[in-house]
């Protein structure tokens, strides 16, 4: 493997290793977000845009 | 014709079950109520006649603009066919909008969906916004084809292809038009959202005109262009008919 | 929380797969810059996933009107949209060292283009409506008319073209050995999980900022 392509490898390898790190960082926020606005992904009929069922076939 | 008399006018339990269009029943459109939406169009344009002025004053002016500044160079068909279309795709994304927006804008949105099944809307004003544009290019195209001394070749490729690009702009440019109509800044954002949608039947398109200009070698092998526009045109119509729903009880 | 990390080796053990392979060969020719079929081509397949689960939560948001699914759709148009430009430019790179110019409008090259034309319409549009179900409704309607778009102009229009009008090399990775073949899907899989686990933690951010705004509301 000649210099140039260990010097790609190295960009790459790096490269990913910050945005990886970044994503993990992201996670840890999203959570605390989810715990402080006390939400997470489960579905919620009861929100204000589930509204089209109810209110207009009375 | 009055859109009072034909079966234009919904039993009262129609009306909600546009607010569940999958699951509940829709009523469907027949062929009286999707007149009754053309006809309503074609009069109202006839009273101003804005849609049509912008739409053939832009596709005759700039064949002409072209002609001016191309006018001593001999062009190539491929040339000639990319020049075409886009005066075509300009000229309808001018016109195009304006079924839907002059709805939202005079406040009759509510009164159309009201009074008639949702498929009726799309279908009458793809039927209007195909008879606009097939009419203003029995115009522009003969200009065109003069102005810019193209040789017509094959002329009934391209009135086959120009066939199928409009009833895929028809189609489109209503199912968009309805969505642009909905949103602030309707008219720029009706070009942003249309253009990128109708690039695949541009190229296309334009590969058949050429075609039909004469061009020889790879160029002017029409085939796969036909067969492209023609797959675009049934997966917009098919596109169109399920997804209509959503954007106008919206 | 063990979905990241496995994400995280994948995806390395693939960048070391994808520089310890041998040559690929294009008829004759031998492929210079040959690493970036490892990311390239993995990047685009993953994008194409991408827009077809953005069309996907997009029909599911129609069906049953659950917010998350609309931020779902939202999370995988925007990455995909993140993943289209890297394929668009590690495309460019490759085409540069291996055709001479970084731009000749292939077909392959329109067709990402009109691609992320198609989404960044997109974007405009989301921006544009104001009315939170409309918005979604508009939104999910252009995501499955924009799939149509994304699935013609990057694998069906350069196919329809006579054989010589695109340089894009169509099967060479997938018809060369079994080393390559291997590297490539291994690839392939790694990007697709990191596409998921991306849409899924931008999602996670949709929703909470839905909730903001509904708190800042009430």
């Amino acid at each position: 493997m000649s210099t140039d392509l260990m010097f790609v490898l190295a960009v790459a390898v790096i490269t990913w290793g910050g945005v990886f790190f970044y994503l993990l960082r992201l996670e840890r926020l999203a959570r605390n977000l989810e715990q402080q606005v006390g939400d997470d992904l489960t579905p919620r009929p009861a929100s204000r845009h589930g509204k089209g069922e109810s209110e207009d076939q009375q | 014709m009055e859109i009072g008399s034909s079966a234009a006018i919904q039993p009262p339990g129609a009306r909600e079950s546009t607010l569940h269009p999958l699951t509940a029943l829709v009523p469907r459109a027949t062929w009286a109520t999707v007149q009754a939406v053309f006809w309503k169009d074609w009069r109202s344009e006839w009273r101003t006649r804005a849609a049509l002025n912008s739409i053939a004053l832009f596709s005759i002016a700039s064949p002409v603009a072209l002609s001016f500044s191309v006018a001593r160079q001999r062009l190539e068909p491929e040339t000639l066919a990319g020049l075409l279309w886009t005066v075509l795709l300009f000229a309808a994304l001018v016109g195009l909008a304006r079924s839907f927006v002059k709805e939202e804008e005079s406040g009759t949105a509510t009164l159309l969906r009201l009074s008639c099944p949702p498929d009726a809307v799309l279908w009458g004003k793809a039927l209007f916004n195909l008879v606009l544009l097939v009419g203003t290019q029995a115009a522009a195209v003969p200009i065109f084809v003069l102005l810019l001394n193209a040789q017509l070749s094959r002329a009934g490729l391209l009135l086959l292809v120009l066939l199928l690009g409009d009833v895929g702009l028809a189609v489109v440019s209503s199912l968009l038009g309805a969505i642009a109509s909905q949103a602030r800044a309707r008219g720029s954002l009706f070009a942003a959202i249309a253009v990128p949608l109708v690039l695949p039947l541009l190229v296309a398109a334009s590969t058949g005109t050429a075609a039909a200009f004469g061009a020889v070698g790879p160029q002017g092998d029409f085939w796969p262009a036909l067969q492209i526009m023609l797959g675009y045109d049934v997966a917009v119509v098919t596109a169109a008919w399920m997804l209509f729903d959503f954007v106008w009880s919206a | 929380m063990v979905f990241p990390f496995v994400v995280g080796i994948w995806v390395t053990a693939g960048i070391l797969i994808g520089f310890a392979v041998p040559p690929i060969h294009d008829g004759n020719l031998i492929l210079r810059t040959r690493q970036i079929a490892f990311f390239h081509v993995p990047m685009a397949i993953a994008m194409e996933v991408a827009f077809l689960m953005a069309a996907w939560y997009g029909i599911s948001w129609l069906r049953t009107r659950q917010p998350r699914y609309d931020a779902l759709s939202l999370a995988y148009a925007e990455v995909g949209t993140v993943f289209c430009v890297i394929a668009t430019i590690t495309g460019a790179i490759f085409a540069r060292t291996n055709w001479g110019a970084y731009w000749s409008w292939d077909p392959q090259q329109v067709g990402i283009v009109t691609t992320l034309l198609t989404y960044a319409a997109l974007f405009a549009l989301r921006g544009a409506v104001e009315d939170e179900d409309k918005k979604r409704n508009l939104w999910a309607v252009y995501a499955i008319i924009g799939l149509i778009v994304a699935i013609f102009s990057t694998m069906v229009y350069r196919r329809l073209l006579p054989d010589n009008a695109t340089l894009h090399p169509s099967n060479t990775v997938i018809t060369s050995d079994a080393l390559n073949k291997f590297a490539l899907w291994f690839n392939v899989i790694g990007y697709i999980m990191l596409l998921v686990w991306m849409a899924k933690l931008r999602s996670r951010f949709e929703m909470a900022s839905q909730r903001l705004r509904e708190v800042q509301w009430a």
